[in-house]
């Protein structure tokens, strides 16, 4: 079995910051500990033989006649647009400042 | 006398002769609800005034001379995932407490085209992630046959309201069980179609790849008639597939299973599941044999990548798929901040941190981790492989035998709260539903017997792409031929 | 520049010329209302599902076939992840390890080309703006079909990066694929620049610059980047991973975000989306589409009408120029007068009143049939010019604008006789002048008449009259 990568404190905050999940102290280490858990199980797929039998896949594939035809519609009103936003104004959706990371 | 023992067939033809009212069936099912869901919890919310306005038009309708559509009166449950125009759908999240669908889901939309009533949304696992219905957001939903038991998920409410007779279908959806698991736990039929049989526009995503429409009813009859009015290609989902041939008159053609071979993985039906449930399958294995079934022992050893390579797919996708949940466009958005002061990285997280339970944010960690930069390749690449790999054990599995047949659940209901702090454990659980969803292949769980202490056992059925027909077929015959489905809880 | 090799590579965003957008049924528009552009898939209303436009696969196809790429038969669509208030969905579909197209060359100097790395195929998103109660998120421009043309970096000037645009627009508008007007936003272009010693192959550290919304900014902001980086590295400094922003009203690029740590966009190929499998036939039917592109067409105008490299350099820049001068062509204009007035008055007057070809009130029948009555002397240079004046302010035909303006010849000489006599009433020095041999002084009552008639009168006609007048009075 490979070793399992370890779930450490900084791979947890970089995984909360890519989520956007706040990961208060209190939580840290039962959710480390699950996930530890969780991603130790899973790495038995890295040693795993998946020699592929043959090249047909099950996916399936979309052809351009398939496609939607390049036709406008009405969309529907901005107040539909808007019905389900916490917070709006001016026709807008509002969001906190933007800052850059 | 009430409607409600009724099955979904008997119940639209006594209306489409004119022998009940749909205004009686929603009444009768509307009675019902009251007087016993405060027991199991299984709905929501009931759309009573719409259905009670679809009733009064239907027999309008009737009365003006019209012929009505195939499910003529026919009350429907819905999950909590699937958009009812108007109506508060919340995928039992509280991130969605408020959010209203601007439309019908595609496959909500198609049975009301056949005249059905759409009875109320039921209760869920949050986002469709838990195998008990416990990680909803709004109630503890309980399995009819137990007062303490769950009802299994993630459609859990689905589940209970046709076994507790308060619909004869209820829609749900099956990404990795969450149909045909709920299905066995409570003792009733429910089916997962092929994938993309069943359009999923309208129906609020956890794991793309592998979502599928489905349906519980009281027979593979009644589940067959849904599938006739659901199934067809919907230009809005691309995943969708070409309109199939009906299949409700291949359940005629056929009263034994002579010439039917049945495939028994040995993956599947073995390790880790509880006697009383391996006895009940071998049962049911016996059963067919008598009704002219081959029995076949057959292989899939990719099965034992099953669970891993779900669970990495499924949460890479639902990170995915949930990302959207940010408190910007809908749904809610997590109180004490002003969006003039904080910044929008501030809101969106504490807003995600709130409106999203444990389990959720558990899975969207684990999703996150599997497809980020290093790890993506050893854990989410791995995935695709074990799910390709399967698909091909499948398809060679399936030029030995026309059906695959395990149990649906290692076990049946457990306690509520049982395994609640082992994430490991309850993904393990999932081990003989997941297959079928990774393959995309169509599956079904009929119930088969029951345990000592009365707790329902489902079979689950499997067949190869397309072949949802073929399915509901063997389940048909052997239903003719048993009584196991025909078993009520005592409310 | 001494002692550094600059190195470039650019990113280019086209906007594909659709109705709706990429995944939507909702109108594309460069304005309107906010929000009143936004279908529940711009906003990735749970439930939606995405619906992929075939009009922008095939202007895509068409694009990369112009610069020359090769179209992939297998390609998927992706999700790149990052949360921000202009992305409703959390994550952008576009196109990642399986894109549309690879490959292909753009023209950047005399024997020089820049190889392009791919093309791919991906939505646009919304908008924000800052105001005192938070950031406004208007969605109208969410879900717009791009296509995004990544180059090698093999461009070694700023000059050359101009280069490398304006051939890159010219061939994709020639293609029918986009306006490409970078003003109003539909090419956009990011650069990444670095800097090596001469002689190295080893590349330096780039930086990202964005905000560049003209060709012209793209090479100053490039200009400019090349002496920071060069001052830098002169003075022992090192330059820092970075994306900077140009701020073309200073003529400075300023810090935006250092580039450490690069973002994780846990690309997953879109399971919402089954991939996109094209056939040879396809490939083939959108080639046919394309036509002629911007150099054929040139050597063409020059073997056929024998133009100068200036005029069919001009009449190639846009597919609608060179077919507008064509039809006026095939109308029976003269080619070298049809250039002349299409480029050098027809484009300059509808640019003044933001009209374009499409628009022109001059249609090239009508432009053909002014020429021909200039040649055939029914106009002078001078009506001609009131002619032209007067069609672009209303759709009419020529020979009706000559009656409206009263512009028609007068060559009836019963009709001049009048004026011919006034003008030798108010200048009979110089009627004596010409009786006394004195020919040049013919001019002067000509143009008094042609003052009185506004230069309708028929040159003919009139000398003749004007000389027999003078004849039968001396």
């Amino acid at each position: 079995m490979p070793n399992p990568p370890p779930i450490d404190d900084a791979l947890l905050a970089h995984l909360g910051e890519l989520a956007r999940i706040s990961l208060p102290k209190q939580r840290q280490a039962e959710l480390r500990g699950k996930l530890q858990q969780l991603v130790a199980a899973f790495s038995s797929l890295g040693e795993a033989d998946f020699d592929m039998c043959d090249g047909d896949s099950a996916r399936q594939i979309i052809t351009p006649d398939e496609l939607r035809e390049d036709r406008a519609e009405t969309p529907p009103d901005v107040s539909e647009v808007l019905a389900n936003s916490p917070q709006t104004a001016a026709d807008c959706f509002v969001v906190a400042r933007v800052v850059e990371p | 006398m009430s409607t409600l023992p009724l099955t979904a067939t008997a119940l639209s033809q006594a209306i489409r002769q004119g022998d009940i009212t749909a205004s009686d069936v929603a009444k009768d099912c509307l009675a019902r609800i009251a007087s016993i869901d405060g027991k199991v919890s299984a709905f929501c919310e009931t759309f009573t005034q719409r259905i009670t306005e679809q009733a009064a038009a239907l027999d309008n309708r009737k009365q003006a001379g019209e012929v009505l559509g195939a499910l003529a009166g026919v009350p429907i449950a819905s999950k909590d995932n699937l958009l009812v125009a108007n109506q508060t759908i919340s995928a039992g999240s509280r991130m969605l407490s408020t959010f209203r669908g601007p439309f019908t889901a595609t496959s909500l939309a198609r049975l009301e085209d056949q005249d059905a009533m759409l009875l109320g949304r039921t209760n869920m696992d949050e986002f469709g992630m838990g195998s008990t219905t416990e990680t909803s957001a709004w109630q503890k939903t309980r399995n009819p046959f137990g007062d303490n038991l769950v009802p299994g998920g993630s459609s859990g409410g689905s589940a209970v309201a046709v076994s507790a007779d308060m619909c004869p279908i209820a829609i749900g959806s099956d990404t990795g069980g969450s149909v045909r698991q709920p299905a066995a736990l409570c003792g009733v039929s429910g089916l997962k179609p092929t994938y993309g049989r069943v359009p999923r526009y309208g129906l609020i995503a956890y794991a793309s790849s592998l979502d599928c429409v489905g349906a519980i009813a009281r027979t593979a009859e009644d589940l067959a008639l849904w599938l006739d009015c659901a199934s067809g290609q919907d230009p809005a989902d691309a995943t969708s597939l070409p309109t199939p041939p009906t299949v409700a008159q291949l359940l005629q053609e056929r009263s034994d299973l002579k010439g039917v071979r049945i495939g028994v993985p040995r993956a599947l039906n073995g390790e880790g599941i509880d006697e009383e449930v391996l006895a009940a399958t071998q049962a049911t294995t016996a059963h067919m044999q008598e009704l002219g079934a081959t029995i076949v022992e057959c292989d899939l050893p990719s099965a034992k990548h099953a669970v891993p390579a779900y669970y990495l797919l499924a949460t890479a996708e639902a990170a995915s798929n949930l990302a959207r949940y940010d408190g910007v466009h809908y749904g809610w958005r997590a109180a004490n901040n002003d969006s003039s002061r904080q910044s929008s990285i501030e809101t969106t997280t504490q807003t995600r941190s709130e409106g999203f339970g444990s389990e959720v944010q558990l899975r969207i960690l684990l999703g996150t981790f599997a497809s980020s930069y290093g790890y993506s390749a050893q854990f989410y690449d791995r995935a695709r492989m074990a799910r390709r790999a399967l698909q091909h054990e499948f398809q060679a599995t399936f030029k030995q035998c026309d059906a695959l047949l395990c149990p649906t659940s290692p076990t049946a209901a457990p306690q509520l709260g049982d395994s609640e702090d082992d994430p490991l454990a309850r993904y393990l659980w999932d081990a003989l539903t997941v297959p079928a969803s990774l393959a995309g292949i169509p599956a079904l769980s009929i119930p088969c017997g029951n345990t000592n202490d009365g707790r329902p056992i489902g079979v689950q059925l499997m067949a190869p792409h397309h072949q949802d027909g073929r399915l509901l077929q063997l389940a048909h015959v052997f239903q003719a031929h048993s009584e196991h489905h025909l078993r009520r809880p005592q409310l | 520049m001494t002692g550094y090799t600059t190195v470039i590579g650019l990113e280019v965003h086209v906007q594909l010329g659709t109705e709706s957008k990429l995944f939507s049924p909702a109108p594309v528009a460069a304005l309107g209302a906010p929000n009143t552009r936004v279908h529940h898939v711009d906003i990735g209303l749970p439930g939606v599902l995405p619906r992929p436009n075939l009009r922008a696969i095939e202007l895509a196809t068409r694009a990369a076939l112009a610069i020359g790429g090769e179209i992939q038969l297998y390609s998927e669509f992706a999700r790149k992840h990052y949360f921000y208030p202009d992305l409703p969905k959390g994550y952008q579909i576009s196109q990642f390890d399986l894109p549309l197209a690879l490959g292909g060359s753009v023209p950047i100097g005399t024997n020089r080309t820049c190889r392009i790395h791919r093309l791919h195929v991906e939505e646009d998103a919304g908008k924000l703006t800052h105001s005192a109660i938070g950031t406004l998120v208007d969605l109208n421009r969410a879900g717009v079909a791009l296509a995004e043309i990544v180059s090698e970096p093999d461009i070694r000037d700023p000059r050359e990066a101009h280069t490398f645009l304006r051939h890159l627009r010219e061939v994709i508008r020639f293609a029918g694929v986009s306006d490409c007007d970078m003003e109003l936003g539909s090419m956009r272009c990011d650069a990444n620049i670095s800097l090596m010693p001469v002689g190295s192959d080893t590349f330096g550290t780039k930086v990202e610059l964005k905000n560049l919304n003209s060709i012209k900014m793209v090479q100053r902001a490039l200009e400019y980047e090349e002496r920071r980086q060069t001052a830098m590295l002169a003075g022992g400094g090192k330059v820092i991973s970075e994306t900077r922003g140009w701020h073309d009203e200073i003529g400075e690029s300023r810090s935006m975000r250092s580039k450490e740590n690069a973002p994780d966009y846990r690309y997953l190929p879109d399971p919402d989306l089954p991939p996109l499998v094209v056939d040879e036939a396809f490939i083939a039917a959108q080639r046919a589409q394309i036509g002629e592109l911007p150099q054929q067409r040139r050597d063409r105008y020059q073997e056929a009408y024998g133009l100068s490299g200036q005029d069919v350099t001009a009449l190639a820049q846009d597919r609608k120029v060179g077919d507008y001068f064509e039809t006026a062509v095939a109308a029976g204009a003269d080619a070298k007068a049809a250039c002349n007035w299409l480029i050098e008055d027809l484009l300059p007057a509808l640019r003044t009143r933001h009209l374009d070809l499409d628009t022109s009130p001059i249609t090239p029948s009508a432009l053909a049939e002014l020429l021909a009555l200039l040649a055939d002397k029914t106009l002078t240079q001078k009506t001609s010019r009131l002619v032209f004046e007067h069609l672009l302010s209303s759709v009419v035909s020529p020979k009706q604008a000559i009656a409206d303006l009263g512009l028609g010849r007068i060559a009836d000489p019963a009709e001049l006789q009048p004026l011919v006599n006034e003008a030798i009433a108010e200048k009979p020095e110089a009627a004596r002048a010409v009786a006394e041999g004195k020919d040049r002084a013919i001019d002067a009552l000509k143009g008094l008449v042609m003052r009185k008639t506004r230069g309708r009168a028929d040159p003919e006609v009139l000398d003749s009259l004007l000389r027999t007048t003078i004849a039968g009075n001396s």
